[in-house]
């Protein structure tokens, strides 16, 4: 009876969502977990312009526009390819990167704009990729294409996520695309079975699946790089401006990344670092 | 008595593998000279460490030469020593001669006590990625 008694309280409770998770964040993880991919409003706006007002005054300095030369900004983002061609646009790129890295707190603001949905994605003790990428795409410039990939292909951890940050409007073909989470797994499946296989094919193959993401200046997308994406020859009529950056849970795997070398602990938590000192000691 | 200047950063690189990769002497040295370049810096003859494992002993040798040159520029971390006793040797002995250690694969450097913080949190990760905890701790 006792036990029958005991069983029958046990089936009227409620099944306890996994996670104690609050109601934004739940609708969140859920998102992500369905797309693989999320476009997140970016906190600390006025970071953002900063950051887009040093990339604009180094840029005009490594272009000599000066006095009645040098365009507005807006010009100057959305038009370099009036100020630069394709083939000094590594050049720009690299001074532009390189005036940047020298502000000591340019990852931190980074990570602040998108801190709560970077710890809703990855945990809160988190590595960040040391230095950030800057990708510069001409209208109609075919010299910086990233073919259809994921970067889990090249040896990179599935752990990570990547923050994707444009300073510009970023919409169709001056955009990125991605392959949600469902139909990327379902087309990694069919690709495992297949030898050679070629980019441009598969891509014909995934076109009408592909989502290109609209993602306003003041935005930015968190996306696992377990996804198929890419970009194509940018046919609108303005410059695509974005940083990307790399994150992951610091106590998950690593791959090609590694800790130190490509990635650094940006919040190692006290609990860690005492549960090591611990087992050292218990070693010495 | 004035103090003699110190001069160069003395190359340290490995036999054995690094981090489970064998790399080749001569990619280390590339590596090595290629990060002193970059940063100025005066690069001296790498030293070896031997192949078997856990020795330590060239790097051990260098330690009473650290007050006549800059520092120890080691091709990687993962080089360090995996017990945190024998890594503060290492910083002590760095630190108290007033040199300084640098990593070129990672481009990171310790030159103050409070640079071993981070250096120790990467070797804290890197070590709790290998291990769970043992059995005998667990009451």
């Amino acid at each position: 009876m006792l036990t029958k008694t005991r069983a029958a309280k046990t089936a009227h409770r409620s099944q306890p969502r996994p996670g104690f998770f609050s109601e934004d964040e739940h609708a969140f993880i859920e998102g992500f977990l369905r797309d693989g991919y999320a476009i997140i409003p970016l906190e600390q706006k006025d970071r953002l312009d900063e950051v887009r007002r040093r990339v604009y005054e180094l840029g005009c300095e490594h272009l000599g526009l000066k006095g009645s030369k040098r365009p507005s900004l807006e010009e100057f983002l959305d038009h370099t390819e009036r100020f630069a061609g394709v083939e000094s646009l590594n050049a720009l790129r690299l001074a532009v990167i390189n005036g940047l890295n020298s502000d000591a707190q340019l990852m931190r603001g980074f990570f602040d704009m998108a801190r709560r949905p970077i710890e809703w994605t990855v945990g809160n003790e988190i590595a960040m990729q040391r230095t950030i990428n800057l990708s510069i795409q001409l209208p109609n410039d075919d010299s910086s294409l990233l073919p259809l990939h994921s970067d889990v292909w090249d040896g990179n951890s599935p752990y990570e996520i990547v923050l994707w940050l444009p300073l510009v409007d970023c919409f169709k073909t001056k955009s990125m695309y991605v392959l949600p989470r469902a139909q990327s797994r379902k087309r990694i499946a069919e690709m495992r079975g297949l030898k050679g296989f070629d980019a441009e094919k598969l891509f014909q193959r995934i076109k009408p699946e592909l989502v290109w993401l609209e993602v306003p200046y003041g935005s930015a997308v968190l996306f696992t790089h377990c996804l198929m994406h890419g970009n194509r020859i940018n046919e609108e009529k303005t410059t695509r401006w974005t940083f990307n950056i790399r994150l992951k849970g610091l106590l998950t795997p690593y791959g090609a990344k590694e800790l130190g070398e490509s990635f650094l602990p940006v919040t190692t938590r006290p609990a860690t670092r005492i549960g090591f000192e611990y087992l050292q000691e218990e070693k010495s | 008595m004035s103090e003699k200047a110190r001069r160069g950063w003395r190359g340290y690189a490995f036999t054995r593998p690094i981090a489970g990769s064998t790399i080749p002497h001569r990619v280390q040295n590339l590596v090595l000279r290629t990060y002193a370049e970059r940063h100025g810096l005066l690069f001296l003859l790498s030293v070896f460490e031997y192949h078997h494992d856990g020795s330590y002993m060239m790097l051990e040798s260098l330690y009473e030469n650290l007050p006549a040159i800059e520092g120890l520029l080691f091709y990687s971390l993962n080089m360090l020593p995996e017990g945190r006793a024998a890594r503060e040797r290492l910083y002590d002995a760095v630190l108290s001669s007033g040199a300084g250690l640098r990593f070129a694969l990672e481009e990171m450097q310790v030159s103050k006590r409070e640079d071993v913080a981070l250096v120790e949190d990467i070797m804290a990760v890197k070590a709790l990625a290998r291990e769970r905890v043992p059995a005998e701790l667990v009451p």
